[in-house]
């Protein structure tokens, strides 16, 4: 049998409040298997992202993703109204939709239809917002035997990790590690090497025991077509669509954020998602549920947990059209160093460093808005258009307005030396002699091999010297 | 009537690479052009924009405004000064004419009759874009970088493509304080990244990116793109390159 596991809460969940990222970060830098898959796999994808994309679309990618980007935003806008066709379409072929406030909510409602139905055994697809509600853990704990469906989930559930990336949750591990990790599934047959082909298989014999005796099955769900009323999973490895049809129950959780108005708008957002997540046209597997088959019952639980809040709030609701592809984890060269573990959160780089302080609020996660060097690749690879680097400015605009007396002083006193010549050329000579010794706030850029170079020449003297020699001369 | 024309000079530049904007000066001197050097620039504000400090940079994006008001044309060697002034201005102090006449050095010089042909400079330089060359322009209206197309016609230069180049160097303004390990291993990389194309020379257009990459240690010069042009017009002269650590091809000659 699987042994049960409870993943180790506190890597998406810190226990310190407020979080500093400080000691993950060294840690995830020491770590070697993670500066080695991690940056090589984010540029591959990246380039792939950027090929098909090309491919797809050529000069009119960017187009494309404006365009997607408006129907998130006006979908966002309007979002009571979709979400009440949605339900209302949903419940006429009989899916039963459930709506909870937060994340104990959530869990307590797929408790509840579980218990309900007597479920004992579980089989669960990957999806970022059961991890976000902490359902496996919620599961086990119930003594419902649960298994990872999704290659990298099981992996991380049979070493106690958890994933570090939205779309390639173990992208911190490589086959060496899975091997040994699912060989726990079964020793007696794991194969010897850590061949993909030959670990899948034997992933496979395990699993297709854990879907033929399961009686619940739980998947996220990517977009929620309100035209239709249909529950829209992509995934590449069939266990969505394997976990959403066993057993006689289907659970899906998923925000109330996945809402899409009609299949025309769904078409363009498929189109982006695969192509920015891992450069395919499509996921392998594009399943839409939209009715129980006869005996069987379909739930959607849907989750608030936050998102109204951000909803209400104009500078960041745009936050909400994210469609989770990872896309600006790949791109994020501040991501490729650290990995996803070093933002202590269920949505890790730039995204996660925008909607993590929205969710939980900004206080408990002081470093992320500046956990980016605003460099705006995100932005660029963004496929629904999110200016990432201006909503991490506007969380430090918030940062700011709430610091405290001294450093906003700090900052009025440096504005109003800036407002003036004279005034520049004394603070600036003050901040000259402060650099060239390394002291105060310079200090800081003695890290490792890296020193402060010392001020040069002032451009402006320079020339004012070369200017008065030429006119000599002339 | 003659374009009024003004450079407006990176902060970090004048006090950190005075030479970066000589060249650039040079240059434009070169082409024949009149221009002035507002003596009351300071600060574009961009440290405050990107340290939500909005007021003061919404001050000193006003005060910008005047201080370059009588010019037509304001010239600045920096693609994340003059994108700070295009893109970020209106949105902080609204619509403010120095957003319209504001440009980025190599935008400037491939609009003007000017021939980089007419520079030689022997050796092998790569070239780092600079990120905030991504906020000049909205991307499907982005043409080929303009550095790049001048470098790429200056005589005996190899110019050798940067892997990875759209990743950014880590300097970052209060990032490069704020996670400085994680500042400092990008910079490594993308010193690596550099040195692995066989270049002796990194051409990085933004003040901050060459501050942070010359404070680590490595073999390369790093220059800005008009440091290139004028020493190869002769209008500045080329300093010796400083001894690699390791020996070098050159060397073993």
């Amino acid at each position: 049998m699987i042994p049960r596991s409870t993943r180790p809460a506190e890597l998406l969940f810190p226990r310190e409040s407020p979080f500093r990222m400080a000691s993950r970060i060294d840690a995830a830098l020491a770590d070697p298997e993670l500066s080695r898959f991690v940056p090589a796999t984010t540029r591959l994808k990246d380039d792939t992202r950027v090929a098909a994309l090309a491919v797809a679309f050529g000069p009119r990618v960017y187009e494309a993703r404006r365009l997607a980007g408006q129907i998130r935003r006006a979908t966002l806008a309007a979002l009571d109204h979709h979400l009440a066709r949605f339900i209302t379409a949903a419940r006429s072929h009989g899916i039963e939709v459930h709506i909870a406030a937060d994340a104990a909510e959530a869990r307590a409602l797929v408790l509840a239809i579980a218990a309900r139905r007597g479920a004992r055994r579980a089989v669960k697809a990957k999806s970022m917002v059961t991890e976000e509600i902490q359902l496996l853990d919620a599961l086990l704990g119930a003594g419902i035997d649960t298994l990872e469906t999704d290659l990298g989930e099981l992996v991380l559930q049979l070493d106690d990790d958890a994933p570090s990336h939205l779309v390639t949750p173990m992208i911190h591990k490589d086959r060496v590690a899975a091997r040994r990790a699912l060989a726990r599934l079964d020793p007696a047959s794991a194969p010897a090497e850590p061949d993909p082909e030959a670990l899948t298989a034997h992933a496979r014999q395990a699993l297709r025991r854990s879907f033929a005796q399961a009686d619940l099955g739980i998947t996220g769900a990517n977009f929620l077509c309100a035209e239709t009323g249909e529950i829209v999973l992509c995934t590449n490895e069939g266990n969505g669509r394997l976990s959403s049809l066993v057993g006689h129950t289907h659970i899906a959780v998923t925000g109330i954020e996945k809402v899409v108005p009609t299949l025309d708008h769904l078409a363009l957002l498929l189109e982006l998602l695969a192509r920015s997540a891992t450069g395919q046209p499509l996921t392998v597997y594009t399943s839409f549920v939209s009715a129980p088959t006869p005996g069987r019952e379909v739930h959607l639980v849907l989750v608030d947990n936050g998102r109204s809040g951000v909803l209400a709030d104009e500078t960041f609701r745009d936050a909400l059209g994210c469609i989770r592809c990872g896309a600006c984890l790949n791109t994020c060269p501040v991501y490729r160093q650290i990995g996803g573990h070093a933002y202590g959160s269920v949505w890790p780089g730039p995204i996660g460093a925008v909607l993590t302080p929205l969710m939980r609020g900004p206080e408990t996660t002081p470093d992320l808005p500046w956990a980016s060097t605003l460099c705006g690749a995100c932005h660029e690879a963004c496929p629904v258009d999110i200016d990432l680097p201006a909503l991490l400015v506007a969380h430090r605009a918030r940062d700011h307005t709430h610091a405290g007396l001294l450093s906003r002083a700090r900052s009025r006193l440096v504005r109003f030396m800036l407002a003036g010549r004279l005034r520049w050329r004394v603070a600036s000579a003050l901040a000259r002699a402060i650099a060239s010794r390394h002291l105060g706030p310079t200090r800081a850029w003695d890290h490792g091999p890296r020193r402060l170079p010392a001020p040069g020449p002032r451009f402006s003297s320079r020339w004012k010297k070369l200017t008065r020699r030429r006119a000599r001369d002339a | 009537m003659a374009e009024r024309i003004a450079l407006f000079v990176p902060c970090l530049a004048e006090h950190f690479d005075a030479r970066a904007v000589e060249a650039s000066a040079l240059l434009l001197r070169h082409l024949g052009l009149a221009f002035d050097v507002p003596s009351q620039q300071t600060c574009c504000g961009q440290p405050f924009r990107t340290s939500g400090d909005l007021a003061s940079a919404t001050a000193l994006a006003r005060r910008m405004d005047k201080v370059f008001a009588r010019y037509d044309r304001i010239i600045t060697p920096s693609a994340s000064c003059a994108a700070m002034v295009r893109t970020h201005y209106p949105t902080l102090a609204g619509p403010l004419p120095i957003a319209q006449r504001v440009v980025e050095l190599a935008e400037y010089l491939v609009t003007r009759d000017f021939d980089p042909a007419t520079a030689s400079w022997p050796g092998v330089a790569t070239w780092h874009p600079s990120c905030h060359a991504r906020d000049l322009a909205p991307p499907e209206v982005r043409s080929s970088p303009p550095a790049l197309s001048l470098l790429s016609r200056v005589r005996d230069l190899t110019l050798v493509p940067l892997p990875h180049a759209s990743q950014c160097c880590g300097f970052g303004g209060a990032f490069a304080t704020r996670f400085s390990p994680v500042s400092v291993a990008l910079g490594q990389d993308k010193l690596a990244l550099a040195a692995s194309t066989g270049a002796h020379t990194l051409v990085a257009d933004d003040a901050g990116c060459r501050l942070h990459l010359r404070g680590l240690p490595s073999a390369l010069e790093i220059k800005h793109l008009a440091e290139i042009l004028a020493e190869g017009l002769h209008l500045m002269p080329r300093p010796p390159r400083r001894a690699p650590r390791a020996s070098t091809p050159e060397r073993a000659r």
